[in-house]
């Protein structure tokens, strides 16, 4: 397979200005991202709030230059041909954001059609009304929004918050992209419609092989959409585990990806009473400023010895990497499937 | 079993300018006393609006339009939509207490924590002499911090800035408990956080109901929380109760096609993933509800008697299905 995007040694230093009183703080929000994007797959980027997710979108988009590292489009390093305006442009043309909040996203005094036909006006000069029309009658088709005139003419306030969702990718979708990262797409709508905006991620990445990165806090979904895809599971600023889906989610080997895979809820009466202790210290994650240069993990780890507080390198374990220093230490994870039958035969 | 609280045909409506909204219509539903009723809907279902009625806060300018709601955490049980305002201020918090969407937004950005708890015990307790009330007021929040396993030396004089989501949470779950309610009303209370705090704030919760004996009113839209966590499940959808029994009940028999379509469709790490289909269509607008069952339009076994006629709320023992569909099992 081919790469399309690769990230290479990606660091991200945020300052928070001092004051008379204080001095300047930094946080390291990322910390040595590796990571390839390849052709036609579906990448899910998991992790809590504030373990640098987003911030890995938004330096995919383009929207911030990370402050070490090198960014690579189709081989091309992007801070360096970049310089040029017009092939900045082109990159932004090619990988295209979706937002989490759907309102927001959305100018409120702008008909759909207004937003939609902008970007399509700005980097399609060639094309006359007509066929503009036909393009968002076209794009309105592909995310299941039809008949368009019903959609086009209302402000965004006037449809629902799952629809908006539809105008979001119809929108991302409208400048034929190769990349959609699409941060939280789904955890502002309804339960009832989540299902079908994964779907048509799911679909769109099918049939017309757009890659995307999808950005989440839920395993759940991730599960869902990327299924015969890939997993990266970060935390504070770091890869912690990445591998093929499924099997991370049945054997996880980091002790952080076991404990974020033991505390999601199963929406079945008979699995969710058992009693499911889960495998962590602390509940709270630590805040960027006390990071030690050694595991990120170390403090709510609960097989954390001094070994740990040196930096860590990735195992390669069947075709995934593991970010920690005691594999052989952590137990072997039991599927919530296996507790159930344990439990039963007991 | 007892009920702590029973709403009886409660109706709810908006009042507005040239036109009047129908939020909740004709809900009766028991909340059963030492127990977790989970309150399930999608935005707009009109949950919220009928679990702030129970504390007679619904949010300008919504009124009960008719209806009773039966307290019986007294001797004597009593109609809360017709306690004056007087004694609605000492009911609320006393015996009913609710912790609320956002926990970010229900604390009061200027005054510590301390200080929060001991404005509220001090309105409820006027007639303490105010040593003795200080003293007290201290106590029990140091005992509830303790319980949701904050340390009151450092929590105590923090503002709500300097806490993290979790804490937050945990803080007003402790507020929630400072009068020795029987009944907590819990809106979404995980909604903004990271699954691991959930799962931990959830343990404290099920600690409280078990260990103090408090009943508990979940709102939230997670199947997996209230199959963890809930002993009894009522769905709401378009502003009428759609269905209510235990959870195994809900869970297993899936008698509603929507209550069913809700648990089929929400991903989770067991369900095969080539079997899961979502519910079309969307939400409906509560301006424009359907003629007939409000879900007709989004249900897979629609008929026509849907189209026109609105189920009655079907007894199978004490498991409340609201749907033509039972009535033809009813007739076999």
């Amino acid at each position: 397979m081919k790469k399309l995007i690769e990230l290479k040694n990606i660091n991200m230093v945020f300052s928070k200005r001092g004051t008379l009183l204080k001095s300047e703080k930094f946080f390291h929000v990322l910390k040595d991202i590796n990571l390839d994007i390849y052709e036609g797959e579906i990448v899910a980027l998991i992790g809590e709030s504030g373990c640098g997710k987003t911030t890995i979108g938004r330096i995919v988009t383009g929207l911030q230059k990370p402050t070490s590292g090198e960014l690579r489009y189709e081989g091309k390093n992007i801070y360096s041909f970049l310089k040029v305006g017009q092939e900045f442009d082109e990159y932004r043309r090619y990988v295209q954001f979706v937002q989490q909040d759907s309102y927001a996203a959305l100018n409120p005094v702008r008909t759909i059609r207004q937003s939609l036909e902008a970007p399509i006006r700005t980097h399609y000069k060639h094309l006359n009304s007509r066929q503009v029309d036909e393009k968002l009658n076209g794009l309105m088709a592909l995310v299941g929004l039809v008949p368009a005139d019903q959609f086009l003419d209302k402000y965004p306030h006037q449809l629902s918050g799952g629809q908006r969702q539809r105008i979001l990718m119809a929108r991302a979708l409208s400048l034929e992209p190769k990349l959609i990262v699409a941060d939280e797409p789904v955890s502002m709508i309804d339960v009832s419609l989540r299902l079908s905006i994964l779907k048509l991620m799911s679909d769109l990445n099918q049939k017309m092989g757009v890659v995307f990165i999808y950005i989440t806090h839920d395993l759940s979904t991730a599960r869902y959409i990327a299924n015969k895809n890939r997993i990266v599971v970060m935390y504070l600023g770091e890869i912690m585990e990445e591998g093929d889906a499924e099997t991370i989610i049945n054997d996880p080997l980091h002790p952080y990806t076991q404990a974020l895979i033991s505390a999601i809820p199963i929406p079945d009466p008979d699995y969710a009473k058992l009693d499911k202790e889960l495998p962590i210290k602390s509940m709270e994650m630590e805040s960027l400023d006390k990071r030690t240069p050694g595991c990120p993990f170390y403090p709510r780890c609960l097989y954390a010895d001094e070994v740990c507080l040196e930096p860590v390198d990735y195992v390669f374990r069947d075709k995934r990497r593991v970010k920690c220093c005691h594999l052989d230490k952590v137990p072997a994870f039991i599927p919530i499937r296996k507790l159930k039958e344990q439990n039963d035969n007991a | 079993m007892e009920n702590i609280i029973e709403l009886k045909k409660v109706t709810i409506d908006y009042n507005l300018k040239k036109y009047s909204l129908r939020a909740v219509s004709e809900v009766s539903l028991p909340i059963k006393k030492g127990k977790v009723t989970a309150l399930v809907g999608e935005s707009g279902s009109g949950k919220t609006t009928l679990a702030t009625s129970i504390l007679e806060v619904i949010s300008s300018p919504g009124v009960v339009d008719s209806g009773e709601i039966i307290y019986f955490g007294d001797k004597v049980p009593f109609d809360i939509t017709k306690l004056s305002e007087h004694e609605l201020n000492a009911f609320r918090w006393k015996d009913v207490s609710m912790v609320f969407q956002g926990a970010q937004s229900a604390l009061n950005p200027i005054m510590t924590v301390y200080e929060q708890f001991e404005e509220t015990y001090r309105v409820h307790h006027h007639r303490l002499p105010k040593a003795k009330l200080v003293k007290q007021a201290k106590k029990k929040t140091i005992e509830l911090l303790n319980f949701v396993n904050l340390d009151p030396d450092r929590i105590m004089p923090m503002y709500p800035h300097e806490l993290s989501g979790g804490m937050k949470q945990r803080v007003m779950i402790a507020f929630s408990l400072l009068l020795n309610p029987k009944l907590i009303i819990l809106d979404e209370p995980t909604t903004a956080l990271d699954v691991i705090v959930q799962g931990y704030i959830f343990k404290i919760l099920k600690r409280i109901n078990v260990e103090m004996g408090i009943s508990m009113l979940l709102l939230t839209h997670d199947i997996g929380v209230v199959a963890e966590f809930a002993d009894y499940v009522a769905v709401m959808y378009g502003g009428k109760l759609m269905e209510y029994g235990t959870t195994r009940q809900v869970f297993k028999e899936k008698l509603h096609p929507y209550a069913k379509g809700l648990i089929e469709s929400t991903p989770s790490l067991l369900s095969d993933i080539d079997q899961m289909k979502p519910i079309k269509g969307s939400p409906p607008d509560i301006r424009n509800l359907p003629h007939g069952c409000v879900f007709h339009p989004r249900c897979d076994f629609c008929m026509d008697i849907c189209k026109t006629i609105e189920p009655v709320d079907h007894m199978l023992g004490d498991h409340l299905v609201k749907c033509h569909l039972v009535e033809e099992v009813d007739a076999r």
